[in-house]
């Protein structure tokens, strides 16, 4: 049991961000590479991107007190509109990636509006619709894959995006490396979010909306205007994931699972370590994309099975959930 | 003596919020059968010291003792085992259950398996002997502040508790319902319980009281035996001065304060006829549940008092003229030029404002810092983008134009002291913008003396300026004082109109709607003399 437990760390030591202990280095030495560390590195960074910007979708609607929890949705409707416009590019590279990031954005946004449609004009609950307007989602997915966007050749899978419609990667002493600036773009949306909140009156009119309805509406904020917009927002940035994942990350195209990654409830669980703040969010994403490149690694090395990758998030992250609440109860 | 057998001592409570000391060495003796009266300014640490004793706040240092042990508190559940009960200032039910469940929650000498019908039939024993009846079915949610109030107690009570700490309980309280609180208080007394009165009047201080303690800034400045002292003195050991009474000017009765200007009037899209062109705010003949047929009027540099307990159309009529509701008929005129169709906002930039009945509902963000519920009304946004350092700058004035009690700028409103947290709706309304219409509820609940009279100098020096005021109050001395002219709302009806003269207790049982509606002119020479066409039906 106990070695079991030393060599499951070994593993992470040495497959992820840090380097082996040095009183280990005989074990395995020959399979550790002078590229390996910063390899590691570059993996988090990639999982960390599509889960920093569900996290900050998630994240905005919660202040808003929107309880969207569809950015599972989202995010596949801008990963299939990112794909649809991705596959017929004009122009220059930059205005093709322009108009694919842009396509996700807004795909996003309007599925979440039909969530914000049908609260605004029949209240239904918002939790429901994007909760169910998630398999709605998914059934999209297949049908499109079945019909209209299914690959020539015969796979159960869409074309792949053309050279044109990739997001550039970033090169390291000269090699180009996995990272695509899909990651910096989610961080840009961070700081632009955190911006948003702080400065602007929309922002402002958010988090009051969020925090006291009532009031916010004596005070003659619009809420039902703000919340509408924030759920667009928050869709918005979801299908922006979908976007940058199809454009950033191998194979580049539509596939079955795609409707399955998880990313958008891992947002949840993202945006909540991160306190609802962008910034404490970006941490929390770079933290949860550390734990998945981990769990990879201990996967192929190991045959650990990934599942035990989500129990590990959800005790983690209930851990932390209770230690900061707990000072509520000590005062 | 008795004090020598006093059941609860505190004794050198000392409490910091931070760099805040809100108690410096508190001492305070309750011993049983005697009502001991709280009093001090707002933010003096009354309710703090309560919630000590309560078992919410733990002091930094000091002791508790009950029956000459000392004990420590850690929680309302301990409190209430050891015998101590507390109604809040601000109330603690959950709306959607009904009385017997509010009461019985959290009760943890309730067995697994609630016996409703006994406890019930316990709880209507309880309320009858205190004489503050209760229907144990009803929802919450459909009870008159008073009747919450009275749940609140019977919920304290209902546990046995042998101390009953009351947070401001006269707040919102009808004067019969006032009346009804203190014969119950008094019957507790008999009983040989201890009750500590927390309030801001002086007048029920002395009535009701056995003892005094007075706090300014944490520390106590009197204490002893209510009949040693007059309401005086005790104002001015309070506020550390004398309190002078305010003096209103006499209605000037000409229209031609402020108006709306003719840019102003460009932005409301139509623009109807002028109907009484001189009035500020012109409501007529609008309807919604429970109000029928209301109209009335405000002219520049005018005071309209709205009298009447709560529950009677206020908050409705409020609402309709904020552009919360839209009425199911009628119609409302600013300057003359209909605002129906123009939203809260728009509204606002014409320059209402509004002091809401609920602070913390209606008025203010809690989680927010006092600066972010400043801005709250737009007034700090430009292009879209918050004046985030105009805005802090404006909040340090107002705070100390207002000596509001705060740490800094800051510094979230919930926790503010109640009346602190009124100050700050009170500058956010006032003093940011200058409005042409006020629409106060209740402005003055809650403040100690000194802020009231602030709050009422406020006010006057607004219709100084030309603005025209709408007070709605429960209070009738506030109204009397105030007031250009008074009507009585009851049922959603205008019961009465007239002048001040008519005196207290004419006002007083109009509230309860006991005569016949009529109109009397008022005697030449007499304030608002000018004006008497306030409509009733
Ligand atoms: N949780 C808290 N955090 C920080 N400061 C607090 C907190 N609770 C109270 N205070 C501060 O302590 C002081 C005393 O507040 P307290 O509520 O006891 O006043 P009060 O005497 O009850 O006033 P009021 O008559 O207005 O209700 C105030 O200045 C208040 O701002
Ligand atoms: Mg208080």
């Amino acid at each position: 049991m106990g070695k079991g437990i030393s060599k499951i760390t070994r593993v992470i030591w040495s497959r992820s961000v840090l380097p082996s202990p040095p009183s280990r280095r005989v074990w395995r030495a020959d399979e550790i590479k002078p590229a390996e560390s910063y390899r590691s590195w570059i993996q988090t960074l990639i999982a960390a991107t599509p889960i920093l910007m569900t996290g900050l979708a998630v994240a905005v609607a919660f202040r808003a007190s929107v309880l969207n929890i569809g950015a599972e949705g989202q995010y596949v409707t801008g990963a299939i509109a990112a794909v649809a416009v991705g596959l017929h590019p004009h122009g220059s590279a930059w205005l093709a990636i322009g108009t694919l990031l842009l396509a996700g954005f807004l795909a996003g946004a309007m599925f979440a509006g039909v969530a914000a449609i049908l609260h605004q004009y029949r209240r239904v609950p918002v939790v429901l619709s994007t909760l169910l307007l998630n398999f709605v989602a998914a059934v999209l997915l297949k049908a499109l894959l079945q019909g209209p966007l299914h690959e020539q050749g015969g796979q159960l899978q869409s074309e792949q995006l053309p050279e044109v419609a990739q997001l550039v990667h970033l090169s390291l002493h000269g090699r180009p490396t996995q990272l695509h600036i899909g990651f910096f773009i989610a961080v840009a949306c961070a700081v632009f979010i955190s911006a948003l909140l702080r400065f602007t009156t929309f922002g402002f009119h958010l988090r009051a909306t969020g925090q006291n309805p009532v009031a916010a509406r004596f005070a003659g904020i619009r809420v039902g205007a703000i919340s509408l917009a924030t759920l667009c927002l928050s869709g918005g940035l979801a299908g922006l994931a979908g976007a940058i994942q199809m454009s950033g990350v191998p194979p580049y195209l539509l596939l079955p699972d795609t409707a399955s990654s998880g990313f958008g409830f891992t947002g949840i669980a993202v945006a909540l370590l991160g306190r609802l703040s962008p910034m404490g969010i970006v941490f929390s994403a770079l933290f949860f994309g550390w734990l998945q490149t981990a769990f990879s690694a201990l996967e192929t090395e190991l045959h650990v099975p990934f599942l035990t990758l989500q129990a590990t998030q959800g005790s983690i992250l209930i851990a932390i959930l209770i230690l900061t609440n707990l000072k509520r109860f000590t005062r | 003596m008795m004090e020598n057998l006093a059941s609860i001592q505190l004794l050198h409570i000392k409490k910091t919020f931070a760099d805040l000391v809100a108690l410096d060495g508190v001492c305070l003796s309750l011993p049983p059968g005697r009502v001991h009266g709280l009093l001090g300014e707002n933010g003096a640490g009354k309710t703090t010291l309560m919630n000590i004793l309560y078992g919410l706040l733990r002091a930094d240092s000091g002791t508790i003792l009950i029956a000459g042990q000392p004990t420590k508190i850690h929680s309302p559940q301990e409190a209430l085992l050891a015998g101590i009960g507390m109604v809040h200032q601000h109330f603690t039910l959950a709306a959607a259950m009904t009385v017997l469940d509010n009461v019985l929650l959290g009760d943890r000498r309730a067995s697994r398996w609630l016996d409703r019908a006994t406890a019930a039939a316990r709880l209507i024993e309880l309320s009858k002997h205190l004489g503050l009846p209760v229907d144990p079915a009803a929802k919450i949610s459909d009870l008159s502040v008073g009747g919450q109030q009275r749940v609140e107690i019977l919920k304290a009570l209902y546990r046995d508790v042998q101390t009953l700490i009351l947070d401001e309980p006269t707040a919102v309280l009808t004067p019969a319902e006032t009346e009804q609180l203190f014969t119950a208080v008094n019957r507790l007394k008999c009983e040989g319980k201890s009750v500590v009165f927390i309030s801001h009047k002086l007048g029920e201080i002395k009535r009701i009281c056995d003892d005094l303690t007075v706090l300014r800034r944490g520390r106590v400045v009197f204490q002893g035996t209510a009949t040693d002292v007059s309401t005086e003195e005790i104002a001015r050991q309070m506020i550390g001065r004398d309190v002078v009474p305010i003096r209103r000017s006499p209605f000037s009765g000409s229209a031609e304060g402020t108006r709306f200007s003719e840019a102003e009037k460009k932005s409301v899209p139509s623009a109807l006829p002028l109907k009484d062109a001189q009035a500020i705010l012109n409501v007529d003949a609008i309807s919604i549940p429970p109000l029928e047929n209301i109209s009335l009027h405000i002219h520049a540099g005018e005071i309209l008092g709205i009298a009447g307990v709560d529950g009677n159309g206020q908050q409705e009529l409020s609402e309709a003229i904020l552009g919360l509701r839209s009425p199911a008929s009628g119609q409302i005129f600013a300057s003359g030029n209909d605002i129906g169709r123009l939203s809260i906002a728009d509204r606002a930039a014409l320059g209402i404002a509004h002091i809401p009945n609920d602070r913390r509902r209606e008025g203010l963000v809690g989680a927010m810092s006092v600066t972010e519920n400043l801005a709250l009304k737009h007034q700090f946004s430009r292009l879209g983008l918050m004046r985030w350092p105009t805005a802090r700058r404006t909040a340090r004035d107002l705070i100390q134009k207002f000596d509001i009690r705060v740490p800094s700028a800051d510094t979230p409103v919930s926790t503010l002291s109640g009346g602190n947290q009124q100050k700050v709706i009170l500058a956010r309304e006032l003093a940011i913008v200058e409005p042409k219409l006020v629409i106060a509820m209740n402005p003055a609940r809650g403040l100690d003396v000194a802020a009231t009279q602030f709050v009422y100098e406020q006010l006057l020096a607004c219709r100084a300026r030309g603005g025209a005021i709408l007070l709605i109050s429960s209070e009738l001395d506030e109204l009397l004082a105030l007031c250009d002219r008074i009507g009585v709302l009851y049922n959603g009806r205008f019961t009465m109109s007239g002048f001040p003269r008519e005196g207290i207790a004419e006002l007083g049982r109009m509230m309860t709607g006991a005569s016949p509606t009529y109109l009397r002119s008022p005697p030449p020479g007499t304030p608002g003399g000018g004006d008497r066409k306030m409509d009733f039906r």
